[in-house]
């Protein structure tokens, strides 16, 4: 591994953890029941923010210096997200706020992304990768990663599964569609890194001392339009929001026991299927 | 409006029909596929509504040996590399439409397309309509949980399909379609060192299974996985698992049921122990019957299925497996 310091920069998206709202929240509230949601961190974004800290414990422990930056675009962070971030080792927080509702504007995040890491380059040197989440719900756009590499004009991996340094550069293993493909970022190129389904998907628990520590540390909070003065306009227009899953009507099957409740369950199945067993 | 299809040989025959049924929608005065690299093989596309076929192959990639078979296997380039010959032939031949499936390449393909042609781009479309502003697409929003509904206000419309959302039985069209060859210098990428399939994934074809036996994080272990999958094959159809059960290890990707795995539209979909998010959902909404198996009486899955039973799912598993062997 080359001697330099490594730079990332991880972005990631407040959203809501919509496991939490019932069938009929749905059907009755629609996108207003999201908002009494908890507060979470994207999955995909999660498993980027992990990687992201495990590159650095191997540039670390070969003698590099590692800085790691956490940027999210849009809502504001809650006090336990950015506790935590400085907790596992995070070396800085930016939270970039934007008043404009950004849920379907994949291009307006990239561009401010871009715009972050334009100045960021300008004034404190530029990251040599750029990691985010596959997708985020909410907007489920699935494009802002590949927006900001075509913005950057470096390139992007995406469905990325795992990562890690060898002496060549960053061996980044990603899924496609035809299997998992294995390749070498040479040392000096700069990519975008979009996590899909990762090896380690879940961010790591700090210890109670690391979140002591982390208490004095403060996010940096920026306006977008600091960034990207002028809101784009878009040639995609939102129509509006529907709710289209069809619930079903269960019919629950009783029984003593799983033996009866298996042979009540058996005998609904469709007859044609029963006809493949015999 | 002339739309352009872009497909890889490797994209099976009914993803590419679910292409063009799509595309019939627009109501289209020609429909072009494109297919990037490969082996151009016209029988399989017989029959389909195309007007005419433009195959892209890499100039430098031509086997003087084996007329049509690529030297670099088309599988470990990256989609960046087939990029700027898709731009050049976008500005070229001006479609009003271009059309991919939201796979991986399709996915990323679009949203690369999309930035650079001027138009709009949506991906994941479930589904279409032209008016007179334009077109009005819908795709998933909110975890597949809700739908979002949006206008394109300006051409090029660049889309990508979301899986399974498009019925795979277009019009017919018998005029012979014209066919071009188009050789390109693909730009090789320089920022790797080298690239290579550490793995290939046979597809596992599920679209057409009448039995597909799910496991969800409530099946425990990778050992009750093998139990689901043994009565899965007892009722003659195939196993699948939720991203929790493909991320805990049980089950390799090419199982994953879902919005970002297969979409499939079995008759008997048995859910066993799966909690019912909307991304799985939109992977078997249009199944025949939804048998649901959740030792949690209030899980989300049986708003959504028809035959509910609430118990653990490997007791139910393995009573099955009893009732089915004897």
């Amino acid at each position: 591994m080359k001697p330099e310091s490594l730079k990332i920069l991880t972005c990631f998206k407040v959203t809501h953890n919509l496991d939490e709202i019932t069938a009929e929240e749905w059907n009755e509230r629609m996108e207003l029941a999201v908002s009494f949601m908890s507060k979470t961190i994207g999955m995909y974004d999660e498993s980027a923010l992990e990687l992201a800290l495990r590159l650095s414990d191997e540039a670390v422990a070969a003698g590099r210096e590692a800085e790691l930056t956490a940027l999210s675009v849009g809502d504001a962070l809650t006090d336990l997200m950015v506790r935590s971030l400085f907790a596992v080792q995070y070396t800085s927080v930016v939270n970039v706020l934007c008043d404009h509702d950004l849920r379907f504007r994949p291009d307006v995040v990239a561009e401010v992304i871009f715009a972050f890491i334009c100045k960021n380059g300008c004034e404190n040197g530029e990251f040599d990768f750029i990691l985010t989440g596959q997708q985020a719900n909410v907007g489920d756009n699935e494009m802002t990663h590949v927006l900001l590499s075509e913005r950057l004009g470096i390139p992007c991996v995406l469905n990325v599964i795992d990562a890690s340094f060898d002496k060549k550069g960053l061996r980044v293993t990603s899924l496609v569609d035809d299997g998992i493909l294995e390749q070498t970022i040479s040392f000096g190129k700069r990519a975008v890194l979009a996590m899909g389904n990762a090896a380690h998907p879940y961010l790591r628990v700090p210890t109670l001392r690391e979140k002591m520590l982390a208490s004095k540390k403060s996010v940096t909070t920026i306006p977008s339009y600091s960034l990207v003065p002028e809101f784009p306009s878009s040639n995609i227009a939102f129509l509006g929001l529907s709710r289209k899953k069809t619930m079903r009507n269960c019919r629950f099957i009783d029984g003593e026991n799983a033996s009866e409740k298996a042979l009540s369950l058996y005998e609904s199945f469709p007859k044609t299927l029963k006809g493949n067993n015999s | 409006m002339n739309i352009a299809v872009v497909a890889r040989p490797s994209n099976d025959v009914s993803q590419v029909r679910q292409l063009l049924t799509c595309a019939s929608l627009l109501l289209p005065d020609a429909v072009e596929l494109w297919l990037t690299g490969g082996v151009f093989e016209g029988d399989k596309y017989d029959s389909m509504p195309i007007d005419a076929f433009v195959h892209i192959i890499d100039k430098n990639d031509i086997n003087p040996n084996i007329p049509n078979i690529p030297n670099i296997p088309d599988i470990v380039r990256s989609t960046e590399e087939w990029v700027p010959a898709i731009r050049r032939l976008t500005a070229d031949r001006k479609p009003d439409a271009v059309l991919f499936y939201a796979d991986m390449f399709g996915a990323e393909m679009a949203a690369r397309i999309g930035f650079s042609a001027g138009g709009s781009c949506v991906t994941g479309v479930s589904s279409v309509s032209l008016t007179q502003g334009g077109l009005i697409v819908e795709r998933a929003a909110y975890g597949s949980n809700l739908t979002a509904r949006f206008e394109m206000r300006r051409a090029p419309y660049i889309l990508s399909i979301a899986k399974g959302a498009f019925d795979s039985s277009p019009e017919v069209r018998k005029a012979a379609p014209e066919c071009f060859v188009i050789a390109e210098t693909l730009s090789c990428a320089t920022w790797h060192i080298d690239v290579a399939l550490a793995q290939e994934e046979v597809k596992e074809e599920m679209s057409d299974a009448e039995v597909i036996v799910v496991a969800g994080r409530g099946a425990g272990s990778r050992k009750n996985v093998e139990t689901l999958r043994r009565l899965a094959e007892s009722l003659g159809g195939k196993l699948g698992g939720t991203r929790p059960a493909v991320l805990d290890g049980w089950l390799k990707h090419k199982y994953l049921i879902g919005a970002s795995g297969n979409v499939v539209r079995p008759k008997l979909c048995l859910a066993m122990g799966v909690s019912g998010s909307g991304p799985f959902m939109a992977g078997v909404d249009k199944s025949g019957t939804i048998v649901a198996v959740n030792n949690d009486p209030s899980a989300l899955i049986f708003k959504y299925c028809d035959v509910g039973v609430v118990d653990d799912c490997e007791k139910i598993a393995d009573e099955l497996l009893r009732i089915i062997n004897n």
